[in-house]
């Protein structure tokens, strides 16, 4: 790896952090979320600024270049976002449903259903 | 004892039929001397299916979101919890179901010898009616094959919409209910968790309007799903 690919990739990293601590500040992102966007943007910090580090893992998991790992790191931490992201929208679908399911037989009862049931009986 | 009993109807963008699905059931109450209870749920529809409701003093639920069949049963299964209904029936606004077979699912249920039925195209009597097309035959085989081999008990209309539940299962799907493919998943749910499930012979009509839920083009997926979910289904699963 480069000295340039370094350097881009510790300022990645930083603009990441900042961008991360910004949200968390203004309350834009929770903490909970907050810390795994901080475990992305140390990791890539630590590729760019230890590369002996991450060489070493170069050959040892098939990639030819340094490069190729580095790319190979950000999309397995794109991928682990994204399953996360499919955990967090499932969960959410299930509360609207009940959400839904809950105001939706309060309104109704409120009115129709009630007078709908004496004119039946 | 007499029981209380509470057709749930699903129904999206079923403007054509629902009037005339409520009314058979007004008329089967009429004609029996029966006393069941109908809620349809009206799961988002984007037609007139709200306004021939509210018109025709039919009771019902409108969902201020499209839930999907799982969804909107669900809300009837809350809604009989809520008002301590003995049984619930899963009844369809399409008019695909014939609501003179209503006893035929209600019965095993009074008496104590099931706790869901359901209304099957498959088993015996019932070989005039409506089978649904080669495809759909075959796909409905392999999930009672899964079914099978996950519980030990044959199913054989594992997607039929018409059933009837008791009181336990009411307040466990109300708690509990699986949003996407639920009928043969819920199937496979109470059976697991020992609940005991039995098949009752009813014809079926083709649907007369409406399409249904389970579209050609999405067969493949559909099965792959369903299947996947049968396979993942655990005892325990419909505890809270």
């Amino acid at each position: 790896m480069n000295s340039q690919l370094q350097g881009t990739l510790i300022a990645v990293g930083v603009v990441l952090l900042l961008i991360v601590t910004a949200l968390l500040a203004k309350k834009r992102v929770p903490v909970r979320y907050s810390i795994f966007w901080y475990f992305a943007s140390a990791v890539i910090i630590l590729v760019g600024a230890v590369p002996n580090f991450i060489g070493i893992f170069t050959k040892l998991l098939g990639f030819e270049t340094t490069s190729n790992l580095v790319i190979g790191i950000i999309v397995g931490l794109l991928l682990l976002i994204t399953l996360l992201l499919t955990v967090i929208v499932s969960d959410q679908r299930r509360k609207i449903a009940t959400l839904t399911q809950e105001i939706s037989i309060n309104k109704s009862s409120e009115k129709d259903i009630k007078e709908q049931e004496n004119n039946n009986v | 004892m007499i029981y209380k009993v509470l057709i749930v109807i699903p129904a999206f963008n079923e403007e054509k039929s629902i009037a005339k699905t409520c009314d058979s059931i007004v008329k089967y109450n009429e004609v029996n001397g029966t006393k069941y209870d109908m809620l349809v749920i009206n799961d988002g529809s984007t037609d007139q299916t709200e306004e021939i409701l509210s018109k025709n003093g039919i009771p019902h639920i409108r969902l201020l979101n499209n839930l999907g069949i799982g969804g909107a049963v669900q809300t009837g299964y809350k809604y009989a919890a809520l008002h301590d209904y003995d049984i619930a029936v899963q009844f369809d606004g399409d008019g695909q179901h014939d609501i003179a077979f209503i006893d035929d699912l209600v019965s095993p249920i009074v008496n104590d010898k099931a706790d869901m039925t359901i209304g099957s195209r498959f088993v015996s009597k019932g070989q005039s009616g409506f089978k649904s097309s080669f495809a759909r035959r075959t796909g409905i085989k392999m999930i009672s094959a899964f079914i099978k081999m996950k519980t030990g008990k044959r199913i054989f209309d594992t997607t039929s919409g018409f059933r009837a539940i008791n009181k336990k299962l009411i307040r466990t799907f109300a708690n509990n209910y699986p949003l996407e493919y639920p009928e043969p998943i819920s199937t496979t749910e109470a059976l697991l968790n020992g609940y005991r499930v039995e098949e009752v012979p009813v014809e079926m009509k083709e649907r007369e309007e409406g399409k249904s839920s389970i579209r050609l083009y999405k067969n493949f997926y559909y099965m792959v799903n369903v299947i996947l979910n049968i396979i993942i289904v655990r005892k325990g699963d419909l505890d809270e």
